[in-house]
């Protein structure tokens, strides 16, 4: 239907009196991706995008689209269409009434209108429900309607704010294929809120992780969770052990760790010896000795079997450690283990939880 | 035992006495409009449309109605229009000092209507206006559009602007958002404000006593009427106003419900 556009926000601040919500928003996503914008409630990410589709008014800074300064367009004007949290489809008209409402604002009528219903509504899998009252509908339905009513203006960029999070848990991962689909056949870039980071990680060609109204990380979903760039995305992107360690230069220009008493060396540089933090993914820990790093021998304390994988809680001396395993692997309750782990796998964090 | 009887009974007895209190002379009018023979007074004698038919026969009666009811549909119309306006405004732009506006646009309520129809009376003397519906008009706008304002703003939920933004988004500009979004969500509330305006309108008797001349109103008819001596025709006529205001009232009710229904 459409190419998506770039989208860059240039030094985005946003106060709301003297409550600081956004500071110093700098992001670029290259047109036609996927992107999440993943956060926590509070950490500004709906005002963010609330700015983006000109509905808030940013204190500082420009957005800017294709090239083209959209900073003070009004909503009406901006080649950006939302998909409302509540949906907010109109109640008192059909569903094709909703879906033509912005097509009748560019002044398209009759039959090219009605195809363009019909066409939007098929693409959202939903064809022959033009004439249905939208009250009628279920949230699953309504939710492709908005999508439908969004798209069919043919918008350079679609906003989402937090659109699935009114579903179930079943129909979610359900929509979660279609839009990502959806966003394939469109080609649109799509900007897309959410606090689920199973639905940022799974929709996503690009995560920024809000805390706090700062980018904490941004980049592919892969990077974010295997080497993520701070404590707070490690924890904030799925499980992780966070141990406490200390840190020391080597001769060979890396730093030797050591975890408890459990020494290993790494690239990353450090000048001088200090505390940090080693946070390590529980399905990258290894029941074997085969890892680079040998973390040592711990006594299995709990299993729980979540289908997919089973969860270990190991324990050696006061710490412990979470452990993913697939249920084939047979271990018992108290059973002794030795576990490893690859050098890549683990990520160091200052004890303030920045990069190491 | 006995004791509890009466304790029961109490309560009820006092139930009774007030909704006599309040009803009886309405009922009392609207059987006595009923009377076969010449007075309103006991004994009952009847039932009989013979006022009812005398009063469509009077030829005062009816254009004073037809005045009540154009004074009622002009006032109310445009005291819902102001108040919607005020009331959207104040809800979704919050001005400056609108806690003051709000206050300033609610105090006609504190006036009493004597004041106000005194005041506007001199005032259309001074603009050589004279009397007329027309300053009726006016002065059942001054008094109306608070009422009209207060119910429409309790209406206008907050989380409702998101089909505002919605409209925007997609490009309406902002009369479109009003006549395409607004004023279609809000209809039951605009037309409970309209309804209760027009019942007070159509009640109305001090303003339109002093602002009216010659073309008068329904109940500034009924008053005339009376000072003349008692006729059963004059029952008839109240009661077709009570009749009139029941109905009105219950749909406007009926309105304001279904609003709130739509939302749960």
């Amino acid at each position: 239907m459409t190419k998506g556009s770039h989208v860059s926000i240039q030094g985005i601040d946003k106060f709301y009196g003297h409550n600081q919500i956004l500071d110093d928003i700098n992001l670029e996503f290259t047109a036609g991706s996927y992107v999440v914008v993943l956060g926590p409630s509070g950490s500004g990410k709906t005002t963010l995008l609330a700015i983006l589709g000109g509905f808030v008014e940013a204190t500082r800074g420009s957005v800017v689209i294709d090239g083209t300064d959209v900073t003070n367009v009004t909503p009406s004007k901006r080649p950006t269409t939302t998909v409302f949290q509540d949906y907010a489809l109109f109640p008192h008209m059909s569903v094709g009434q909703n879906v033509g409402f912005g097509l009748a604002m560019r002044g398209i009528k009759g039959d090219e209108r009605q195809q363009q219903i019909e066409e939007a509504l098929e693409l959202v899998g939903l064809p022959h429900v033009a004439d249905r009252n939208v009250t009628t509908l279920s949230g699953g339905q309504r939710q492709r309607v908005a999508l439908a009513r969004a798209l069919v203006v043919k918008p350079q960029v679609l906003l989402l704010d937090e659109p699935l999070g009114a579903l179930d848990l079943k129909l979610r991962r359900q929509m979660q294929e279609e839009l990502a689909h959806l966003q394939h056949t469109v080609g649109t870039t799509f900007i897309h809120v959410t606090h689920d980071q199973e639905e940022a990680m799974a929709l996503a060609d690009s995560i920024v992780i809000l805390r706090d109204g700062r980018v904490e990380d941004s980049g592919e979903p892969e990077r974010l969770y295997t080497r993520p760039a701070t404590e707070f995305s490690a924890v904030f992107m799925g499980d992780s052990n966070v141990l406490p360690a200390h840190a020391s230069a080597n001769a060979s220009g890396g730093c030797d760790i050591n975890i408890d008493g459990l020494a290993a060396s790494f690239d990353t540089h450090v000048k001088v010896p200090k505390e940090v933090l080693v946070s390590i993914r529980p399905e990258y820990l290894r029941v074997d000795r085969a890892g680079e790093v040998d973390l040592g021998v711990w006594r299995i304390q709990e299993k729980h079997f979540l289908g997919p994988i089973q969860r270990l809680v190991l324990a050696m001396g006061e710490s412990q450690l979470n452990l993913a395993l697939p249920p084939t692997h047979n271990v018992t309750i108290g059973e002794d283990v030795h576990i490893s782990v690859d050098k890549n796998s683990i990520a160091l964090f200052t004890r303030e939880g920045k990069s190491a | 035992m006995r004791l509890r009887w009466i304790r029961g009974l109490i309560p009820t007895l006092y139930l009774v006495l007030i909704y006599a209190f309040i009803l009886l002379p309405v009922a009392v009018l609207v059987l006595f409009s009923f009377q076969a023979t010449a007075l309103p007074i006991p004994p009952f004698n009847g039932p009989s449309l013979r006022w009812y038919e005398e009063l469509f026969a009077d030829d005062r009666m009816i254009s004073a109605l037809w005045h009540s009811v154009i004074v009622g549909v002009i006032s109310a119309l445009l005291a819902t229009l102001v108040g919607f306006l005020a009331a959207y405004a104040l809800t979704r732009f919050r001005p400056r000092g609108s806690q003051v506006l709000r206050g300033l646009i609610m105090s006609p309520l504190g006036v009493s209507y004597l004041v106000i129809g005194f005041g506007l009376s001199i005032s259309a003397n001074q603009l050589a206006l004279g009397k007329s519906l027309w300053m009726v008009i006016v002065g059942h706008v001054v008094v109306n559009m608070p009422l009209a304002f207060a119910i429409i703003m309790s209406q206008i939920k907050e989380e409702d602007i998101s089909y505002e933004k919605a409209a925007r988004d997609l490009g309406a500009g902002e009369f479109t958002v009003i006549f395409r979004v607004v004023t279609p969500i809000l209809a039951p509330g605009l037309l409970a404000a309209f309804l209760l305006a027009f019942t007070l309108s159509w009640d109305e008797f001090i303003i339109s006593l002093l602002l009216t001349q010659f073309d008068v109103t329904l109940p500034v008819e009924i008053w005339s009427a009376l000072r003349t001596g008692l006729n059963p025709q004059t029952n008839a006529a109240g009661t077709l106003v009570f009749v009139i205001s029941v109905v009105v009232l219950v749909s406007a009710y009926a309105f304001t419900r279904r609003r709130k229904g739509a939302r749960t």
